[in-house]
C-alpha cells in the first residue's frame, strides 16, 4: 500500500472493475492511487451534501475509502463499482447523521403541519438560480431540506434511491422535496426579487 | 453549468488542493495497521480459540507437537551443577 511503491500492475486505462480484481490479485500501490484519484474528491463531495462540514466530511473520507478497501474482497461486481462504493458512502454518512441526532426533518415521514397545496416548482427555477443566490437559499433551509436538495440537484441521486437510503416510501420523499422546493423558491424571490425590483 | 454542479465542482477542487493528500495518507496508515493486525489474528487467532475452548472443558482441536518429557531427554540431571566455566 505505501505510496512511493514503483507503479506497475494498473493503468489509468482500465475499468474500475478490472483495478479492483489487480487490486486483490497484487495489492498494488498503483491500483490504490488510481481508485483514490478516481472516487476520493467524489466521495468527498458526497459526505459534504450530507454533512455539510468540510473537517466531518474529511474524516468520513477516510473512514469510507478504509471501509472500501478493506470490504473490496467482498464486491464481485453484481453492481457498478461507483454504486458499490457511492452506496458505502451515503450509508455511512446517514448512521453519522442518526448517531448524532441531527438532521431529524430528514428522516420524518410526515410533515406535522403540512402547507397549502401548491404547484410544483418546476427545476428550472432551481438550476437557474446564481451560485451566491443558491448559497444563500441552502442557508436558509434547515440541514436536512439542504441534504435533499443536493442529494437531486448537486449529486444526481434517484427518488427511489433516496427513498431506500433514508428508509421512507417514494411517495414521501417526492412531498418532501416538492415542498423543500417551493420553501427554497420563496426564499429566493423573498431576497432576489426585491433586490431586482 | 448550474449552481449545483458548481458547487460540486468547488468540493471536489477544495479536496483536490487541500485534503487529497492528508486524507490518503491516513487511509494508508489504517489499512496498514489492519492487514498487520489481520496476520497477528491469522497467525494466532487458531490458537487462542483451542485455548478458550479447552479452558471451557472442552477436547483441543489442534494436536499438540510431542516434546520429550525431562526422564525421556538427555539430560537427566537439569537442575544439576551449573558448567564449570573456562579453565584458569
Amino acid at each position: 500500500m505505501p505510496s512511493g511503491t514503483p507503479l506497475k500492475g494498473c493503468d489509468a486505462t482500465m475499468e474500475d472493475m478490472d483495478i479492483v480484481r489487480a487490486y486483490r490479485e497484487r495489492k498494488h500501490a498503483r491500483c490504490f492511487q488510481l481508485l483514490y484519484e478516481r472516487y476520493a474528491g467524489r466521495i468527498y463531495s458526497k459526505a459534504m451534501t450530507m454533512l455539510h462540514r468540510a473537517d466531518e466530511a474529511e474524516d468520513a473520507t477516510q473512514e469510507i475509502f478504509t471501509r472500501v478497501f478493506l470490504n473490496l474482497h467482498k464486491f464481485e461486481g453484481q453492481s457498478k463499482f461507483s454504486t458499490w462504493v457511492y452506496s458505502i458512502t451515503y450509508n455511512l454518512c446517514i448512521d453519522k447523521i442518526r448517531k448524532d441526532r441531527r438532521n431529524r426533518d430528514l428522516f420524518a415521514e410526515e410533515v406535522a403541519d403540512p402547507p397549502e397545496p401548491v404547484d410544483e416548482v418546476p427545476d428550472e427555477t432551481l438550476l437557474t438560480m446564481q451560485l451566491d443566490e443558491l448559497r444563500y437559499v441552502l442557508g436558509e433551509l434547515s440541514e436536512g431540506e439542504r441534504t435533499l436538495l443536493l442529494m437531486k440537484y448537486k449529486d444526481g441521486v434517484k427518488i427511489k434511491a433516496m427513498a431506500h437510503l433514508l428508509g421512507k416510501k417514494e411517495s414521501a420523499v417526492k412531498m418532501q422535496l416538492k415542498r423543500t422546493k417551493e420553501k427554497a423558491k420563496r426564499i429566493h424571490d423573498r431576497q432576489f426579487a426585491r433586490l431586482a425590483s | 453549468m448550474n449552481a449545483f454542479l458548481s458547487l460540486r465542482d468547488e468540493d471536489l477542487a477544495a479536496f483536490t488542493e487541500e485534503r487529497s493528500t492528508a486524507v490518503r495518507e491516513r487511509v494508508e496508515g489504517s489499512l496498514r495497521s489492519a492487514e498487520h493486525i489481520g496476520s497477528i489474528i491469522e497467525l494466532f487467532g487458531p490458537l487462542m480459540a483451542d485455548t478458550l475452548s479447552v479452558m471451557g472443558g472442552g477436547n483441543p482441536l489442534l494436536e499438540d507437537e510431542h516434546y520429550l518429557t525431562l526422564q525421556e531427554g538427555d539430560d537427566n540431571d537439569p537442575y544439576g551443577a551449573p558448567p564449570r566455566g573456562p579453565n584458569r
